[in-house]
């Protein structure tokens, strides 16, 4: 491996290394308030590595959700990443080495920046230190906020709004890099109508469902307009 | 109280059908060109984005508190920030601080 490889991925995961330690110590910290131990967080941040669901887990240990109820809901929150596999699938064909870690660490953040075409030469060692950093950068942060969270030297009330800043800023870039914006109004409008007749504690399946279901009803009219 | 072993099978749960999100499309996914697949991967992140924006904010109080006025100004500052910088990382950071700002200070 290339000591210029590991510090071109070094240095495009900055970003990603100054936003998943906020995020992760914010989920943490959020674990340790609601009573749950540093070795819980750990194999959350591990082998989850999903922020999203994170944060939802934390209400579903709250509740001690049933099986059936984990298993929807993770599928519903994580969905997305069906899709940014699915692009990801050509890419990836000649990803040999680290291949299954590689996959398993496809998060918004690492796809977002291994989805443009120019990668380094040395492509699969780059993509296999981007995925490691961004995954060890999540666990530092998230074992910080469990540990260290309440001694940090500034008032941390507020930082689960991370969540919701991370969804937004995506959405923000979503609406701003496509012309057409049927697709982002179809998901506020189906969760607000869904929130209406399912209440807010159980509308994010059938919304996910209804989403899905008029998109295609309206794909031919949609596909023409919507641009990468 | 919730740190049995309901719990670990829990998170087990959650990284179970992580793993086999993230891995389905590798695994089944044939001819990973075709127009319908392409599609759904264009279409489907901003819907799902914005349906994840309203189950963060479904349980804000609307009026006129610390907290809504602080989630108002903060999505304003990422929309912003988003438009002028077009770096999502910074846009979440400062979206963040103004709302944690907002909220201690008031």
């Amino acid at each position: 491996m290339k000591n210029s490889t590991f510090s071109t991925a070094l240095k495009a995961t900055i970003p990603v290394m100054a936003g998943y330690i906020i995020l992760g110590t914010g989920f943490g910290l959020s674990m340790k308030n609601n009573g749950y131990s540093i070795l819980m967080i750990f194999l959350m941040s591990a082998f989850i590595y999903a922020g999203s669901l994170q944060y939802v887990g934390i209400n579903l240990l709250n509740m001690q959700a049933s099986i059936i109820n984990t298993i929807v809901t993770s599928f519903a929150v994580n969905a997305r990443h069906l899709f940014y596999g699915l692009s990801m699938a050509n890419r990836y064909s000649d990803i040999k080495k680290h291949r299954n870690y590689i996959i398993f660490t496809l998060t918004d953040e690492t796809y977002s920046l291994l989805c443009d075409g120019k990668l380094p030469e040395d492509k699969n060692n780059y993509v296999f230190l981007v995925s490691l950093l961004n995954h060890l950068y999540w666990i530092t942060g998230s074992l910080l906020g469990g540990i260290i969270g309440e001694l940090l030297p500034f008032n941390l009330a507020g930082i689960d709004f991370s969540m919701t800043a991370l969804f937004y800023a995506t959405l923000v870039a979503q609406w701003k890099n496509n012309k057409n914006h049927t697709n982002v109004i179809t998901g506020l409008l189906v969760s607000i109508v869904s929130i209406i007749i399912f209440g807010k504690d159980n509308f994010l399946i059938p919304a996910m469902i209804l989403i899905f279901i008029v998109l295609t009803v309206f794909k031919d009219r949609l596909e023409g307009e919507h641009n990468e | 109280m919730n740190n049995g072993i309901y719990s670990y099978v829990l998170i087990l749960l959650m990284s179970v059908v992580t793993i086999a999100l993230r891995f389905s499309p590798f695994v089944l996914i044939k001819n990973t060109d075709s127009k319908i697949i392409r599609y759904y991967g264009n279409i489907l992140p901003g819907a799902i984005m914005a349906m994840l924006v309203v189950f963060c904010l479904k349980d804000t109080a609307i009026g006129m508190n610390t907290d809504s006025i602080g989630k108002l100004v903060a999505l304003v500052v990422i929309t912003v920030m988003q438009y002028w910088k077009d770096d999502s990382i910074l846009s979440i950071i400062s979206g963040t601080i103004t709302y944690m700002l907002i909220i201690n200070i008031f």
